[in-house]
């Protein structure tokens, strides 16, 4: 799961260096990548998680996805 | 060192305090007349790195700045930051120019044409050559009614995606529809060709959407989109589907529009994916006195006021009251954000028509002399008149130019604005002073929020 997450963010050109975000996202962006992730791993990121730029690191993105998918990272 | 306060900055007093607009950074706040005061004589004195707080936060959020600071070159390359950047490959797509509606203030000519397979392959070859040198795609689908043929977007959302995979670059897609056949079928179609955002026009409550926004047949819409948003909100869970829903004023809808928007809290706003927008509507002119006109006949439903700031300051008060805490710096930002320069400025924003002609604006398409920069050749190349082009693309005259470096809102419209009215067609005083006045109200109206523009003391507190 961890791959295919890493591979949406690779295919979007969003790239990490040491699981640190180093591309800059803007809103719009923000918004397709949340969809696509919602879309493939059929989960809703509640409203918590909305204030909090959940792609600067990627561990925790996982972290987060994983969570509403109910497996562990 | 010293400082001097930014030149971009328009200065209010009220209530014991001076209220200050920055528009270099989208930004307000309020500081205590004498603080204030005490703060501008003692300018020359301020040392790099201030111990004062207040003044830390001043000069950290860009109210004042170095007293060697040229701000004039900062504006310019603010606007080149958003004219000729490569951040992104703009593209407004009209499938078709034809439309199922036939709105009494539309400026188009309801063409019944559609897009070819040879035009599509070429925009598609088109993409596939340039998007090494851009950052990203993002698609704004227009029209006439971009979904009277959904087939053409998905095919060419389809093959964007890959190319974007290809390049490892994002792909994202807005859309203009009159939202009668966005159905929740339809709009599960549209997810999959990316399109996050959308923007809708309700001009009012039936009786009058009904009179201003009908089929082409005469028949009522009102009540079909009403049910094709309320089936959205309601079946489709994700909170990053969004929704402008606009209101096109006119004297009739703008009568209505109180009871339109209570209609619009009380079902839509109170979601955060639908937003309200207001614009007056359009007349196919670009006459300052039109403008000036409506919002003149609109000004006593919205409060008295004689000059056009106290006008607009009222109408806006009407018009953004209406959303919750949370929505209104998302509405500051936007209302803002839209005195930015026009996608028609960009050079990296093409409108391709359903035969391939390149325009630079959605509104003039028509324009004999100015209307249309080029055309997409069957294998993907751009022929692009530079003649056109530049009036697009350019800031003004040197002699305009001096009176946007005397103006305090250049860091917003840049220079450009909307080009057509600064450059194709050539810059004019008056439409100027009323895009001021509505700078000014819109930071007047939202400088009573404390959440928009704080006391700089409780910033620090």
């Amino acid at each position: 799961m961890r791959d295919r997450l890493f591979t949406i963010m690779e295919d979007n050109g969003v790239e990490y260096e040491d699981n640190v975000l180093v591309t800059e996202i803007d809103s719009i962006q923000y918004m397709s990548l949340m969809v696509e992730i919602e879309e493939e791993f059929e989960i809703e990121f509640p409203d918590m998680f909305l204030g909090e730029n959940i792609f600067e690191n990627f561990d925790r993105l996982c972290e987060i996805v994983f969570g509403l998918v109910g497996e562990v990272a | 060192m010293g400082y001097k306060l930014s030149k971009y900055l328009y200065e209010d007093e009220k209530e014991g305090y001076v209220f200050l607009y920055n528009t270099y950074k989208v930004d307000m706040l309020k500081i205590k007349k004498p603080l204030f005061e005490a703060i501008k004589e003692n300018l020359s004195d301020i040392k790099e790195n201030p111990e004062n707080p207040v003044i830390a936060k001043l000069i950290e959020k860009r109210y004042l700045v170095e007293d060697s600071v040229n701000e004039d070159r900062e504006g310019d390359l603010m606007y080149l930051k958003t004219c000729h950047s490569n951040k992104q490959l703009l593209l407004t797509i009209l499938p078709t120019e034809g439309c199922n509606f036939r709105c009494e203030y539309c400026y188009e000519e309801h063409k019944q044409n559609k897009m070819s397979e040879e035009t599509q392959e070429a925009l598609i070859k088109f993409v596939r050559k340039n998007l090494k040198y851009y950052g990203g795609l993002s698609v704004s689908w227009f029209g006439g009614e971009p979904l009277l043929y959904p087939e053409i977007i998905e095919h060419l959302s389809e093959e964007f995606k890959k190319i974007c995979k290809n390049f490892k670059k994002p792909y994202t897609a807005i859309m203009t529809t009159n939202g009668y056949l966005l159905d929740y079928d339809m709009f599960c179609r549209m997810k999959k060709c990316n399109v996050t955002n959308y923007q809708i026009t309700i001009d009012g409550p039936a009786e009058v959407h009904d009179k201003q926004r009908f089929l082409a047949g005469g028949q009522p819409t009102y009540d079909k989109i009403i049910s094709n948003l309320t089936d959205i909100k309601e079946k489709e869970k994700s909170k990053f589907y969004t929704f402008s829903l606009r209101t096109n004023l006119t004297v009739q809808s703008a009568k209505a529009y109180p009871k339109l928007a209570q209609f619009l809290k009380d079902n839509f706003f109170v979601d955060g994916r639908f937003t309200p927008r207001v614009r007056i509507a359009w007349n196919g002119t670009n006459d300052a006195d039109y403008e000036k006109n409506i919002i003149s006949d609109i000004s006593s439903i919205f409060g008295e006021g004689s000059s056009l700031e106290q006008t607009q300051e009222n109408l806006q008060k009407s018009m953004y009251g209406i959303t919750d805490e949370n929505a209104l710096r998302k509405n500051f930002n936007e209302i803002m954000f839209a005195h930015y320069p026009c996608y028609a400025a960009k050079a990296n924003s093409f409108i391709f028509g359903p035969d391939g002609r390149l325009f630079k604006c959605t509104v003039h398409f028509d324009d004999s002399k100015d209307g249309v920069a080029g055309y997409l050749k069957p294998d993907g190349h751009l022929e692009v008149n530079d003649t056109i082009d530049a009036k697009w693309i350019t800031q003004m005259t040197a002699k305009d130019k001096g009176k946007c470096y005397d103006c305090k809102a250049y860091p917003l419209c840049q220079g450009v604005g909307c080009p057509y009215k600064m450059s194709v067609r050539g810059r004019r005083d008056d439409e100027c002073e009323a895009k001021v006045a509505e700078i000014i109200s819109t930071f007047r109206v939202f400088s009573s929020n404390e959440k928009i523009c704080a006391d700089v003391e409780e910033m620090l507190a």
